[in-house]
This record gives C-alpha cells, sequence and structure tokens, in this order.
C-alpha cells in the first residue's frame, strides 16, 4: 500500500508542476482589449457601446452543447439581473459553423428568437475573440470590471455549481459580482466546469 | 394466497435486473477509480471522458473500442468513464446496449467540479470529450483535452507502452 501512496504523491508533484487549465487566454486581472463583432440583429457590438456599464458577464455560449443549452435560463436570467445594475451579458459563440452546420448565422438567430435572449449573440469567425480569452470550451464565462475604464477580468469559469443539473447550491458568478460591488476579491476567483469542447475551425 | 410469491418474483426479477444495470455500467467514485489505476502495476489505463449527450465523445467511442480489441492481449484496459448525470443512469445502460460497446464503462459518481475535474488533470478544463493515460508503475500521467482519430489515440498508447521505467 505504502508503494501505492508513494506513486500517488508522485503523481501529484507531477501534475503541482503542471501548467494552469488555460495558459493561452485572459489570466485573473488581465485588461481585455475591445472587440467589434457581429449580432445576430445584424449590428456591431463592442464593449465601447456600452460606456455606461461597469463591467461585463461574457459568455462563451452556442446552439448545440447540450450543457449550454441547460444554463441558456440562467444566462437570460443573469441579465435581467445584472445588465441593470451595471454588468450586462454577452453572449459569444465560438463555434464554427463549417464544422457543425447547427452553429450558422440563422441558427443563432432562430436560437435567440425562440429563447428570447435579452443580450447579445456574437459571432466570432477564426475564433479570434475566442482564443484573446483563452475559452476552452462553452459554456465559459469571464465576468469583467472595469478598471479606470478598462475591463479587467475578475472571475473565469462557470455560472454556478452545478453546470451539468440545475440545482446549484453556489453561484459563483452571482457571488463574484457581490464581492466586487463590496469592493473585495472574488473567491473562488477561477473554476471549472464540464462542457463541451469548442468546435474549431478544421486548418487547411 | 399465490400473490406474495407473485410480487417476490416482480420484486427479485426486478432487483436482478438493477443489479444487472448495475453490473453493465457501475457508478465509481475518483477515490474508488484512483486506487484501481494505483493497484494496475504496469497496466496502461486509457480513460475516456465522456457523455451520451456529447456528440464528439460519441463519434471518438469506437476508437477506444478497436484501441482494445487490437491491444487485447497487452496490459491495456480502456475505461469509458460517463460524466452523465447520476440519475441518467439507464440511459447511459441503454445507449452503450444499443451502441454494442464492449469496453468497460463506468459513470463518475462525483457531483463537485471544483474536486473531480482538477483532480482528474490539472491540466482538464472540464471540456469533454477528454483522456487521460496512466501507467503508474511507469509513473506516466499524460492527459489530452481533445477528439482522437484511432491513429492519433494509437500513437498515444503505443508512446506510452515503448517509454522505458
Amino acid at each position: 500500500m505504502k508503494t501505492i501512496h508513494v506513486l500517488w504523491i508522485g503523481l501529484a508533484v507531477l501534475l503541482s508542476a503542471a501548467r494552469p487549465v488555460s495558459d493561452n487566454g485572459y489570466q485573473i486581472g488581465d485588461a481585455v482589449e475591445d472587440f467589434r463583432l457581429k449580432n445576430i440583429n445584424g449590428e456591431w457590438v463592442s464593449m465601447a457601446s456600452y460606456p455606461a456599464a461597469k463591467g461585463f458577464i461574457v459568455i462563451f455560449t452556442c446552439n448545440t452543447c447540450p450543457v449550454a443549452v441547460a444554463n441558456e435560463d440562467r444566462i437570460i436570467a443573469l441579465d435581467n439581473t445584472y445588465k441593470p445594475l451595471g454588468y450586462p451579458v454577452i453572449a459569444i459563440n465560438p463555434n464554427d459553423a463549417g464544422v457543425e452546420p447547427r452553429e450558422s448565422y440563422e441558427q443563432m438567430q432562430q436560437r435567440a428568437g425562440d429563447k428570447g435572449f435579452t443580450f447579445p449573440y456574437l459571432l466570432d469567425p477564426d475564433h479570434v475573440v475566442t482564443r484573446r480569452f483563452g475559452a476552452t470550451h462553452t459554456p465559459h464565462a469571464f465576468l469583467l470590471q472595469k478598471v479606470d475604464n478598462v475591463p479587467v477580468v475578475q472571475y473565469i469559469g462557470a455560472i454556478d455549481n452545478d453546470s451539468r443539473g440545475g440545482s446549484p447550491d453556489t453561484k459563483f458568478i452571482e457571488d463574484a459580482i457581490a464581492a466586487l460591488e463590496q469592493g473585495s476579491k472574488p473567491d473562488p476567483d477561477v473554476t471549472r466546469a464540464v462542457g463541451c469542447t469548442i468546435k474549431w475551425k478544421k486548418s487547411t | 394466497m399465490k400473490k406474495p410469491g407473485v410480487i417476490l418474483a416482480a420484486i427479485l426479477l426486478l432487483s436482478a435486473a438493477f443489479a444487472g444495470a448495475q453490473e453493465r455500467v457501475p457508478f465509481i467514485t475518483l477515490n474508488r477509480l484512483e486506487q484501481r489505476l494505483g493497484n494496475g502495476g504496469d497496466t496502461t489505463f486509457v480513460i475516456n471522458l465522456w457523455a451520451t449527450w456529447c456528440a464528439p465523445c460519441v463519434s471518438e467511442l469506437p476508437h477506444f473500442e478497436r484501441l482494445q480489441q487490437t491491444y487485447a492481449s497487452k496490459p491495456l484496459r480502456v475505461l469509458l468513464v460517463s460524466l452523465d448525470r447520476k440519475e441518467k443512469h439507464d440511459a447511459v445502460v441503454n445507449f452503450i446496449e444499443s451502441k454494442g460497446l464492449k469496453s468497460e464503462v463506468l459513470l463518475l459518481d462525483e457531483k463537485d467540479e471544483q474536486y473531480f475535474i482538477p483532480k482528474i488533470s490539472q491540466h482538464w478544463s472540464g471540456a469533454i470529450p477528454a483522456t487521460l493515460f496512466v501507467n503508474t508503475q511507469r509513473g506516466i500521467q499524460v492527459f489530452r483535452e481533445q477528439e482522437f482519430d484511432y491513429e492519433q489515440l494509437e500513437n498515444d498508447y503505443l508512446s506510452i507502452v515503448h517509454q522505458n521505467n
């Protein structure tokens, strides 16, 4: 038994030396560059379009991932609650419609209409903004707060602690906004959740 | 007077069916899974994290089946660990029966993602499909958050087998 434990400690040491989940994208505390992406209504959306916002709830979500779909009502509820408080939702679809046709612009319009999305649902062709954020799956949320008018990443991860089901007992994003509003930092500031891999464009 | 016997038979049948389903797709906690891997000696475990609702996971399952069958005589164990919710156990059993899957299928009996995701791998964001290769005796642990085709999967497996102690 002792050998097994030693081996596991060995593995744990290997693991702890490992890099963080997403080392390519924004980390907590990073300033976020503005983007300009096309919304399903044909208009272009950037963070500069919201001069009065205190921050943003940026969520990478899509039409086809069952976990993302199961979180749509929660995303709508977040927008309804926090847009008036200065933290509107901006949803971005990171998936390539060439790989998954049900992620097309038309299907996004359809889905948003069916669900009554109250927030922009943006296209990110070529995954430019997706890669900048380091989003890895849907749904994947980033809470930003403006510091000296520049949006800064304050929380990355799941909406709540029951992404696959619907009965969370901890609501990470709500708690994170409450912390920011009290002048403190979100804790936890990074969480993980089961979700669907992004459908990356096939390299030619 | 016949009734209690019928009811008893029905109960026995139902519980046998339940035990059968449990047997085909047992629940497993992360601790139990780690014990299993720790006790595996020179077995190379290929642990595929999947779910019935995950389309790319479902489409790569045949590659894992093929790997297990191709190297049936080797110390290779493919474990298909489902991340479907516990309540979906029946659906998982039906799914694997309808697909005729031969590999060992387990349903992860863990709810807390902040616990089990980083414990399975620090590299794992939670996105599926994802696959973990473990060989305890060789101290090897390789994690891949990606979809596989058969050649990639076989290459990853063989590169572990061919590593020296």
